[in-house]
């Protein structure tokens, strides 16, 4: 994992002295989530990991300019927009991002038993609260709690208002804290039956 | 959602939970985000206060929230990525991916980072206003006969400039650069009178001449750094990364390559009453005659420091075995002061060292640690005289 605050120094020896290896640890941070959210749009594995490399083949050829970024990441998920877009394209899928259409997978929505704090019937009703949010509502949630964008960015990368952004999160928010009170009274009242029970099993996979 | 099915005890937070107004929902959500402002959290805190229940409940979010966000990092395969870029880069610097030619570089740039660091804060901000204020050029101008600007600086301040192509110029204190608008020609050139440390974009069929009084530069696309001054006896080119090729006006057939770490020194007496002893005791040994340069290697005081050549883009004035007549060429225009030697023996006096803080008095003051001498300051001008004890 790289510290938020080094984005900006590795940004610059980028662009100052065609540092590679800044360039590498940029690659090898922002890979996975940008994969993701290019899979998200074409829907393809293999055409996703090949518009990620694209967009970082961009970002090292046009590596001096880079210092004119105040917002790298926006402008990594920007660029890996609309490469994927021009992808679909090339492929007569479609002209504009459809975010009915898009794919949303989490990162991993299977509850952690070695979480501590959490426990796990909590964290199943969290998942499940999650894969039932509306479409619209799950890809704003993925967006900026997996990948960690700012409301704004949202709102920029998948032309919507900032208000629309917040309304929907808001939406997931409340959803998920209800899930997690349900969860709290249920067992408050029904102090013998916690831990040790096994979860019940849960489909996470996509419909 | 699914149904719930509540009694008793539960049913009132249930309650409680359905009517969670728009308003803590929206300031929860910015609280997750990291979002939300002094204000809005003492509004929360206040809001939450009355129900402890979902205060709980919000503190679970919170935790859940921090969980099974990306981690995964270092499994991506960069192979195939760096093919991609070297099978795309015909005209560009090849991507150099052995990991031996890693650690080499390394070194290197770090110091360089650390000399550019500090003048790189202004930067940011400059290349902006420079990039809004050449798109309104070009809209004015249609993009017909490439406009000459001209950038000056005034003793005392540095600037640092944006080229059409990218080429970033470090302007040092009274230093002028001029340069076409846009670099439609065959070559990208400049004018220069003064320092500047360039920083030029790679393009290597359209090299970057920079001109001066007495020298002319030629690269495709390096770090390196160009003292010209027009008062002083010394043309010096430093390169810290990539080739350059200097030739001299006064002798145009004869080119010079510089490898980094080497820089060209340029003595020319005639610019200035630099006497022939100096030459001797720079050169080392052998007798210089005038105009003919040297490759000497770029000075640092220790391993890990910034080079003296580039130290001013630090904010530091930084001279190495320099003559105080040398010195005090360089403090009038750093302080934007005037020196005066009383005593023309005093000039000879060689100095080692540093400044990045320090007032006139305070450098005075260093410099006569090591040197006896006096000065006085009258407004502007400071006197060097021999000293009483």
């Amino acid at each position: 994992m790289i510290d938020p605050a080094q984005f900006a120094i590795l940004q610059h020896r980028l662009a100052v002295y065609d540092d590679q290896q800044a360039f590498i640890k940029l690659f090898r941070h922002f890979q996975p989530a940008l994969k993701k959210f290019a899979y998200s749009i074409c829907q393809n594995r293999e055409d996703a990991e090949e518009i990620v490399e694209d967009v970082f083949i961009r970002i090292w050829m046009k590596r001096r300019t880079l210092d004119q970024v105040q917002n790298l990441k926006l402008y990594l998920y920007l660029a890996t927009r609309n490469f994927s877009l021009n992808y679909c394209r090339n492929k007569h899928i479609t002209n504009e991002l459809n975010i009915d259409e898009m794919k949303i997978e989490f990162q991993s929505l299977l509850p952690d038993p070695h979480q501590q704090l959490l426990s796990l019937e909590i964290q199943v009703q969290i998942a499940k609260a999650i894969e039932e949010l509306p479409h619209r509502c799950k890809v704003i949630f993925k967006l900026v709690k997996e990948d960690g964008l700012k409301q704004k960015d949202v709102a920029e990368l998948l032309h919507l208002s900032l208000k629309t952004v917040e309304n929907q999160l808001a939406i997931a928010v409340k959803r998920i804290a209800m899930a997690i009170g349900k969860t709290r009274i249920t067992k408050q009242s029904k102090p013998h039956n916690s831990e040790n029970t096994t979860p019940p099993p849960v489909n996470f996979k996509n419909n | 959602m699914g149904v719930f099915v509540g009694f008793g005890v539960y049913t009132l937070l249930l309650l409680l939970l359905a009517t969670m107004d728009g308003r803590i929902s929206y300031l929860v959500s910015k609280k997750l985000t990291g979002e939300i402002s002094e204000g809005e959290t003492l509004e929360l805190n206040h809001l939450l206060s009355n129900t402890p229940d979902l205060y709980e409940t919000i503190q679970l979010l919170e935790l859940a929230w921090a969980q099974n966000n990306y981690q995964e990092s270092g499994e991506a395969s960069i192979e195939s990525l760096i093919n991609k870029i070297e099978e795309n880069s015909r005209d560009e610097r090849v991507f150099p991916l052995s990991p031996a030619s890693f650690p080499l570089k390394k070194k290197k740039s770090a110091i360089l980072w650390a000399a550019a660091s500090a003048a790189m804060l202004v930067t940011v901000a400059f290349i902006w206003n420079a990039s809004s204020g050449k798109m309104a050029d070009e809209a004015l101008t249609g993009r017909e006969k490439p406009v000459i600007n001209e950038v000056q600086t005034k003793p005392g301040s540095q600037t640092n400039i944006v080229l059409h192509d990218g080429t970033k110029v470090w302007l040092n204190a009274d230093s002028k650069l001029s340069y076409a608008n846009d670099f439609n020609g065959k070559t990208r050139e400049v004018n220069l009178v003064g320092e500047a440390f360039f920083d030029v974009v790679s393009n290597k069929t359209k090299p970057f001449i920079i001109h001066t009084s007495k020298i002319v530069i030629k690269v495709t696309g390096t770090s390196f750094n160009v003292r010209s001054y027009p008062d002083e006896a010394r043309v010096e080119t430093s390169l810290i990364k990539g080739k350059v090729e200097v030739s001299l006006l006064s002798n145009p057939g004869k080119i010079f390559y510089l490898n980094p770490s080497e820089k060209l020194v340029l003595n020319d007496p005639a610019s200035e009453k630099a006497g022939r002893d100096e030459i001797k005791l720079l050169s080392g040994a052998v007798n210089v005659s005038p105009n003919i340069p040297e490759i000497k290697r770029i000075a640092y005081y220790s391993v890990d420091s910034i080079p003296v050549e580039t130290a001013w883009l630090n904010h530091q004035l930084a001279f190495y075995d320099e003559s105080f007549r040398e010195v005090a060429i360089k403090m009038e225009k750093w302080y934007d002061i005037k020196i005066v030697f009383a005593s023309p023996a005093l000039e000879n006096i060689r100095f080692t060292g540093k400044f990045e803080n320090e007032t006139i008095e305070q450098a005075f003051q260093a410099l006569q640690i090591i040197g006896r001498f006096r000065y006085d300051i009258n407004n502007k001008t400071i006197i060097i005289s021999k000293s009483n004890n």
